[in-house]
């Protein structure tokens, strides 16, 4: 396995779950902030089933996502009908909690020296079309009622509850899936490195993840999609440059928030619309749209 | 039985009483206003009525059952619907998508269905968009404006829009608050028109009209029934006739000396 | 040992206490959670740590000059991350996560100019215990106490009693109809941050001493906001409460189970308080009127 590929699954793997982060965040503006979390929920479940009770793989991703669900369903059942900050920082504090609990638990989980031995399974062929289904499943889930009603959520809460919405709900269902996309990644992360331990899913990954949603544009999947691959190849390229790389990096960002918080891609998306413009070629050819 | 009935509803914000033991029943296919000056307590009985607020005391009824502890959701889908005085649309969907979302909760399918199956998707969004275009017809949106964002329409028209979102809930009382706030003397005429046709239309379905308003000429025309407020409590019920002369209404209008 | 352990917790839920508020006045004013509270705790804390090894300053100066420099650090951060926000009206989650920028950055800062090994303050006030019967806790404890308890006097005399102080309660209602009533709003904004910012700092020298000075000491930030939780925000009442009755409970945890199971019992605490009253035991719930 070359350099250039290892880079290319490292990059997939991000975004990931940066589409997990992208799903919550841009759908209903609701901040987690331990989504790195979720990501050591879902590589360590999985490494623990294939490590300690030979799990098959597939199976073991399974089971993990699963389990993640479930975790992420208690934690968010008490502050979804909250105010949004208590979201953030529930979170928050739950990323802190599995950080103790992680490195607690010595005897199951190796605790602060980690888990490994983890079998390899995964190669640029299982993480592409990984992203591919997460693609579609995301596009699908944003073209349908689901997607309509997290932006009217989003926009007003009380009238889109007047029309018939249970927010708390919806909020949770988008939750739910966010969780499970990341974990995904997070067991594709494992099965990849084959060695995790609880410092790799700390705060800065969180805020990592959050801000590249930012950064690619909260309500445009390609944006993010494109934006997290510049910015993991160029965080990567640049790891050379020394710690001062990480303060420029996060200093741009706070400019960019604070000139162009949209996001650099801002609404743009690359579906249908954006074929009409540049081909000239009416998008119902190619996708079904509504007319 | 009465489609809609509420019982003896009081609302405190702290120590004021803002909505003083107020009861209304409403039958089938009929429009009712509730009128008052500015203050007295009309816009938190919408808000009491569609959930929004929480009663300190009193029980609502709708079609025999209780629904005094229903949240906001549970009481639309019941078929209460309401118009909002500030709006309220969504910034980020189009037109015909605002007026969609209220049809959304009718669509049959779920979150599973939604991931991997997009034609049931499809043939859904297929219906809601026609239902949506129906209404905005109803309330005389042109067809132009259906995929412009509500803040780039005129008022007037953003207040319909408004109207037609309510409307796709399908309901069987509509909750309409100072529809006519901020329109000129013809839009008013022309939303007078709007309103009978949209009892016309939705006759079938028993819809019941409760009207909030301060346009004196809105409220005489085509209400049935009208309650007055003052200071949260009901100081006058009955016909447009007879609370014209009724000397409680016009002495909290104009002061004591009629 | 009860008794001890009391003491010992009344001294840190002080400081979990002024965490709070600095948090909390924010958050009060401008609606926003400011995660960079913690950044600026850090970087009160280092440069505290800092003015101690060139200056050998005595425990008051090294905590003026913690505090002086949170103040400083909170309206660089205003100045650099929330006046171009406010000034396009942006919604309230970029304020948030510029604020988690923020604290990122002085982590960062951190990172690069004096790297990621630990410190730790001396031991200001010697190691000599004060014994009053059989309770015998440290002067450092104490003097934390009562420098808090001083703070949190100081701080309402302030707020209640002096114009500028009455014009950041002034904004934190309504900041529109401040404006219109003649507040200077934005300068009364820098003002909320730059006090916010000598409580945060004085808690992270607070901190350093306490814990050790390390550059995720900014993480700490989440015991204040579990403390606004507990307490209540919306009121100067709300984060005291919180911070204390916190402050008692992690050292009785500490104390009486281990160190390490703190955390997780603590957010598993958090959750049944999130679940039951959300609004805290001094908070209350606003109804939103349509």
């Amino acid at each position: 396995m070359s350099f250039y590929q290892g880079l290319i699954i490292l990059v997939v793997i991000n975004v990931i779950a940066v589409i997990g982060t992208f799903l919550l965040t841009g759908m209903t503006g609701l901040l987690s902030f331990g989504q790195a979390s979720f990501m050591a929920l879902g590589a360590y479940i999985s490494g623990m089933l294939a490590v300690k009770f030979n799990i098959p793989f597939l199976l073991a991703i399974l089971m993990a996502i699963i389990a993640s669900v479930f975790v992420g369903f208690i934690i968010a059942l008490p502050v979804v009908k909250l105010r949004r900050d208590y979201f953030a920082l529930t979170t928050f504090a739950f990323g802190e909690f599995l950080k103790a609990v992680l490195n607690q638990s010595v005897a199951i989980t190796g605790g602060a020296t980690g888990l490994a031995g983890i079998p390899f399974k995964v190669n640029i062929w299982i993480v592409l079309i990984s992203l591919i289904i997460v693609i579609l499943l995301v596009r699908n889930f944003r073209n349908s009622k689901f997607g309509k009603e997290c932006l009217a959520i989003r926009d007003d809460e009380l009238a889109a509850r007047s029309c018939g919405i249970d927010s708390s709900r919806k909020k949770m269902t988008v939750f739910l899936f966010s969780v499970a996309v990341t974990s995904f990644a997070g067991c594709l992360y494992g099965f990849y490195t084959c060695y995790i331990d609880p410092s790799m899913f700390g705060w800065t990954k969180s805020s990592e993840l959050v801000i590249m949603v930012f950064f690619g544009g909260l309500n445009s999947l390609t944006g993010v999609i494109i934006g997290t691959t510049f910015l993991t190849l160029s965080l990567e390229i640049l790891r050379f440059t020394g710690a001062w790389r990480m303060f420029v990096y996060v200093l741009i960002m706070i400019i960019l928030i604070d000139f162009r918080p949209q996001g650099v891609f801002g609404n743009w998306e690359l579906d249908g619309r954006t074929f009409e413009k540049f081909l000239h070629i009416p998008s119902s050819i190619i996708f079904k749209k509504e007319k | 039985m009465n489609l809609l009935e509420i019982r003896n509803i009081s609302k405190y914000f702290g120590g004021i009483l803002a909505v003083d033991n107020f009861s209304m029943k409403v039958k089938e296919n009929q429009l009712i206003g509730i009128i008052g000056p500015n203050g007295a307590g009309k816009t938190t009985i919408f808000n009491l009525i569609s959930g929004i607020t929480k009663t300190t005391s009193g029980k609502k009824f709708f079609k025999g059952k209780e629904i005094t502890f229903l949240k906001p959701s549970q009481i639309s889908k019941l078929g209460i619907a309401r118009t909002f005085q500030n709006l309220r649309l969504f910034r980020g969907l189009d037109v015909i998508s605002n007026v969609e979302i209220a049809y959304t909760y009718r669509m049959r399918y779920n979150f599973f269905q939604a991931l991997f199956w997009p034609p049931i998707v499809l043939s859904e969004n297929k219906k809601s968009r026609n239902l949506a275009k129906e209404s905005l017809n109803l309330v005389k949106v042109p067809t132009k404006y259906y995929h412009e964002k509500p803040t780039n329409l005129p008022y007037g028209l953003q207040k319909r829009v408004d109207l037609a979102r309510a409307l796709s809930l399908l309901p069987q009382v509509l909750l309409l608050d100072e529809p006519a706030a901020g329109l000129n003397p013809y839009e008013v005429i022309e939303l007078i028109d709007i309103i009978r046709l949209i009892q016309k239309e939705y006759q079938r379905q028993n819809l019941s009209i409760i009207l909030v308003e301060h346009r004196m000429e809105m409220i005489m025309k085509l209400c049935e029934e009208i309650y007055v407020l003052n200071f949260g409590k009901t100081i006058a019920k009955g016909s447009p006739e007879h609370i014209q002369s009724d000397k409680n209404v016009l002495s909290a209008y104009l002061g004591g000396e009629y | 040992m009860f008794l001890q352990q009391l003491l010992n917790g009344l001294s840190l839920g002080g400081v979990y206490a002024l965490m709070a508020i600095g948090f909390g006045l924010i958050y009060n004013v401008l609606k926003f959670s400011n995660f960079s509270h913690g950044g600026v705790m850090l970087i009160g804390c280092y440069t505290a740590y800092f003015a101690f090894k060139i200056f050998h300053s005595s425990l008051f100066l090294t905590l003026l000059f913690g505090a002086i420099s949170g103040g400083l650090c909170a309206v660089i951060f205003e100045k650099l991350a929330i006046v171009p926000l406010r000034k396009r009206n942006a919604p309230k989650i970029y304020f948030f996560v510029n604020s988690i920028n923020g604290g990122l950055l002085s982590e960062y800062l951190i990172v690069a100019t004096v790297g990621v090994f630990f410190h730790t303050f001396p031991d200001f006030l010697g190691t000599t215990n004060i014994n009053i019967g059989q309770i015998s806790f440290s002067k450092l404890n104490l003097t934390m106490l009562i420098i808090s308890l001083i703070t949190l006097f100081g701080l309402m005399w302030y707020l209640y009693k002096t114009k500028s102080g009455r014009a950041i309660r002034a904004v934190a209602c309504d900041i529109n109809t401040a404006s219109l009533m003649g507040v200077d709003v934005n300068q009364v904004i820098s003002l909320t941050f730059f006090v916010s910012g000598l409580l945060g700092g004085l808690c992270g020298v607070f901190l350093g001493i306490n814990y050790t000075i390390y550059p995720q000491l900014g993480k700490l930030i989440v015991k204040g906001w579990m403390a606004s939780v507990i307490g209540g925000l919306g009121s100067l009442l709300g984060p005291v409460v919180g911070g204390i009755l916190l402050g008692v409970l992690e050292t009785f945890l500490t104390a009486y189970i281990s160190s390490s199971f703190t955390p997780i019992l603590e957010f598993i605490i958090l959750l049944m308080f999130l679940l039951i009253r959300p609004q805290g035991i001094a908070g209350v719930i606003v109804e939103e009127k349509v």
